[in-house]
């Protein structure tokens, strides 16, 4: 039987339907987080510059921690579920290749993590329209609105690949995430030099007045770790493409 | 007992490679903080890094326990076949809580032995240490096991314990490591040589019994998911209510611990004077104060007036007034100098009535587009409280004058006024604000600025509001209370500031000022950036006091209250027609900075702004 090699998009859909209990959950959380914000204080007072990991360091740790949490999430509700439900034969069967079934678990991971940046970008940028010291160039701008966003969504799919590259050690993935993660935070604080290894840097930027460096080196070194990790993921298992048998359960 | 024994030992053979993976993971913590601590000075103990290794430890320990030898029991229904056997379910529980307990506590307590036999440490020391280690570790791993018996849920219950106490650290002086089981393994554990705390030993021992307690009843009393559900969602919204409302605890108000203070009977203030020669002036701010909090009851609603707290400062300059933090208690404190503030007593009194009322609203107060309003109200209704309330008008008038000299007095100059504090400073800002609502009472009488100030002070619960209505909120306010148009009274009051400037007696009176002139740069020095100032004007027969302020600033553009800048005094001598200098390399390329150059006006009892620089160093 030829398998097909390109992503079709019934296996996105399927993976989206699969993932909709997730997005209603972190869309429950997002409005939930902002609904807190107007709680606390009147609309008025937000301060877009504040809020945004760009310009503030909380807000940057914040982002960090909910977009790996998020992500691995996703990505656990990705093969490990598959696995554990016992209906990773069946997506083998089907003429597909691994490859585009790996893609089609990242496309739908990827989709929704993307939604839930775009989401809480639009959030901030709409909660500071009331704030009239915010508009007029003084706290907020389209260019790093935009920024944040790219930035953001760059993070979100770094760290989908990481998540999706531990979820081929199931729970064993997690403890070797956090002890890596714990590691990395470590070497941070004892070297500065080696907080690029972070991937919160990515959205921790550094300004030359009002203009951003952006960290571009830190970008093209994480998208390289994660393009690394991709054929390992992919050569867990046998293709039965290529060798006739039963597929065997890497996940 | 033979029974428990093998029960023991099949938990051990099930659970080996968990143990041997728990080990590797605590020598590899051990390794890190001894690596770490060669190179901390503060670290004077060798069994601090065992100490900072079980803190985290025991806490991971205890969730991976959790999880292997209770929920995959439960989730494997392995223990079914457990039941089937000839033991009672308690002794089962037992088993495994004793295996858990005796993993966790022995890793813990062999960590800190090993290393106190490895450095030599005292015998007492390390006796100490591993009490108090294995306290912490019991405690810890009871809690997680109560936990792992919910099963699915325990997720919930996690989150809900670090709720509940983030809840508790902030809505009450609770300080949860002040108790056991953390403040067993705190940071005195690697230095203690004597207490054994037993406070905290008997804590942690009855958070056990409870714990297990718990434990037994989830185990042998089994409910089923959707009642475990239930209560962990009635659980959860409770925290959640109780978080939502903001109830701190009420905190003990700020005493002076000096003898050379002086209360009121009447009200919660008082006046350290310092020196016996101040206790006559720290009696009148007395009395003032007084009438002030009584006030703020009867005109402006307020219904608990702060306890004020002034303490002298010898060390400041005339006409400053400085508010200090209280992070613990309750109350405003405010520093000046008492012998300088005697000249311009509505200063002080103006800063006590914009701290106590800004604390009034919530903060609300300063919000951009009423903070105008605000600081004009609060040097007007300041200097009401005085005996010689003309005259302390006449300063505030002149100071008014001078910043509409600076600054043209428009209604965008009010809206947006942290540009326009920015540029004039505090003092000549409050006189501009002073004049407008001064003009008010004028025109609209009296009621209708304490309406004004009601306003400001309710906290507005409009939460949708347009940014453009917002910026009109005193405006709107104005127009509803007055039926009057804003822009006529825009424009009598530059109209009236027109009138007064016109007055030649006025430029007498500030010509101290005017003629001084300021100028600031940056220049590429050889260490860096410098920052380069000239200050300008006719020879005085006394020194000019004059400062320099300066910090960096964010890349976007926010407010910098006086309290944030850096200050370094200039001296200009007595018959010295110029001062100049450079503060060198404190900046470097890239960073925006802000720098203002302040000087004293005794004319007008106050502070002059000379000039305000926004920059990015090159």
């Amino acid at each position: 039987m030829n398998r097909m090699t390109g992503v079709p998009a019934t296996l996105i859909a399927k993976e989206l339907r699969q993932l909709l209990p997730w997005a209603l959950t972190m869309a429950f959380v997002e409005i939930a987080g902002t609904l807190m914000v107007l709680a606390e204080a009147p609309a008025d007072e937000f301060v877009w510059a504040s809020a945004t990991p760009l310009l503030s360091s909380a807000a940057a740790s914040g982002r960090t921690a909910s977009l790996t949490l998020w992500a691995f999430v996703l990505a656990y509700a990705g093969f490990p579920r598959e696995h554990e439900d016992d209906t990773l034969r069946f997506l083998f069967a089907l003429p597909v290749s691994r490859t585009a079934l790996f893609a089609a678990k990242f496309a739908g991971g990827a989709i929704v993590l993307l939604s839930v940046v775009l989401t809480e970008e639009l959030l901030n940028a709409l909660l500071q329209l009331a704030n009239p010291s915010s508009f007029g160039g003084r706290t907020f701008r389209g260019d790093w609105a935009a920024l944040s966003l790219a930035l953001s969504g760059a993070l979100a799919l770094v760290m989908l690949g990481y998540a999706h590259f531990c979820s081929i050690l199931r729970r064993l993935g997690v403890i070797a995430a956090f002890i890596v993660w714990s590691l990395v935070e470590w070497l941070g604080h004892r070297q500065p030099s080696l907080k690029a290894l972070n991937p919160r840097q990515l959205i921790a930027v550094d300004f030359h007045g009002s203009d951003v460096i952006v960290p571009w080196g830190a970008l093209a070194g994480t998208a390289l770790l994660r393009r690394c990790s991709l054929p390992l993921r992919l050569t867990r298992g046998s293709d039965p493409s290529s060798t006739g048998q039963e597929p065997s359960c890497a996940w | 007992m033979g029974a428990g024994w093998n029960l023991f030992r099949k938990e051990l053979s099930q659970h080996a490679s968990t143990l041997v993976a728990l080990a590797a993971l605590e020598t590899l913590l051990l390794a890190v903080f001894l690596f770490d601590a060669q190179s901390e000075v503060l670290v004077t103990s060798p069994l601090e890094p065992a100490a900072s290794t079980i803190r985290p430890f025991a806490v991971l320990a205890g969730l991976v326990l959790g999880h292997r030898i209770v929920v995959r029991d439960y989730e494997a229904k392995s223990q079914l076949f457990l039941e089937a056997l000839p033991v009672r379910r308690w002794q089962i529980v037992l088993c495994k809580y004793l295996f858990g307990a005796t993993v966790l506590s022995g890793l813990c307590v062999l960590c800190v032995v090993g290393l106190a036999v490895a450095t030599h440490s005292p015998t007492r020391q390390a006796s100490v240490a591993a009490v108090r280690t294995f306290g912490y570790a019991t405690a810890i791993w009871t809690v997680f096991f109560a936990l792992g018996l919910l099963g699915r849920v325990r997720w919930v219950a996690y989150l809900l314990l670090a709720a509940t106490l983030y809840t508790l650290s902030t809505v009450s002086n609770f300080e949860l490591e002040r108790f056991g089981p953390l403040a067993l393994a705190d940071a005195t554990l690697g230095y203690e040589q004597r207490d054994f705390a037993p406070h905290a030993l008997l804590e942690s021992a009855a958070l056990s019994l409870v714990c297990l307690a718990m434990a037994f009843a989830l185990a042998l009393v089994r409910a089923s998911a959707r009642e475990k559900s239930g209560l962990t969602l009635i659980a959860v919204a409770a925290v959640s209510i109780v978080s939502l409302v903001d109830v701190k605890a009420p905190r003990v108000p700020f005493q002076f611990s000096s003898g050379s203070v002086v209360r009121s009977k009447l009200s919660d203030i008082a006046v350290m004077y310092g020196f016996a020669g101040f206790e006559a002036r720290g009696q009148l701010l007395i009395d003032q104060l007084e009438r002030i909090s009584d006030r703020m009851q009867r005109e402006l609603g307020v219904a608990r007036p702060p306890p004020i707290r002034i303490a002298h400062n010898s060390a400041l300059d005339a006409h400053e007034v400085r508010q200090q933090d209280l992070p613990d208690a309750d109350g405003i404190l405010l520093e000046a100098n008492l012998g300088s503030h005697s000249a311009a007593p509505e200063q002080l009194l103006a800063a006590t009535v914009h701290a106590g009322l800004n604390r009034a609203s919530g903060g609300r107060a300063l919000f951009e587009p009423q903070h105008w309003l605000f600081d004009g109200l609060c040097a007007w209704w300041a200097v009401e409280q005085l005996p010689d309330a003309e005259l302390a008008r006449e300063r505030l008038w002149l100071r008014g004058i001078l910043a509409a000299r600076v600054l043209a007095p428009t209604a965008e100059a009010l809206r947006a006024w942290d540009p326009t504090l920015e540029a004039l400073g505090d003092d000549l800002a409050s006189g501009l604000a002073f004049t407008a609502v001064s003009l008010i009472a004028e025109q609209q009488g009296r009621a209708a600025v304490l309406q004004l100030m009601r306003g400001v002070l309710t906290r507005d619960r409009t939460y949708f509001r347009s940014a453009s209505s917002s910026q009109r909120i005193i405006e709107q306010r104005y127009e509803s209370i007055t039926g009057k148009p804003w822009g006529d009274f825009i424009r009598t009051w530059q109209a009236a500031l027109r009138k007064r400037t016109l007055e030649r007696a006025i430029d007498r009176r500030i010509a101290d000022v005017t003629s001084v002139t300021a100028k600031v740069s940056v220049e590429r020095g050889r260490a860096g950036s410098d920052l380069v100032y000239e200050l300008d004007g006719p020879p005085r027969d006394e020194p000019r006091s004059c400062s320099l302020g300066h910090i960096e600033l964010k890349p976007y553009d926010e407010a910098v209250g006086p309290a944030r800048l850096k200050r370094q005094s200039l001296v200009w001598h007595a018959n010295h027609s110029r001062v100049d200098g450079r503060l060198r390399g404190r900046y470097g390329s890239g960073q925006r900075i802000l720098v203002v150059i302040d000087c004293a006006a005794p004319a007008l009892g106050a502070s002059v702004r000379l000039a305000a620089l926004r920059t990015t160093i090159p």
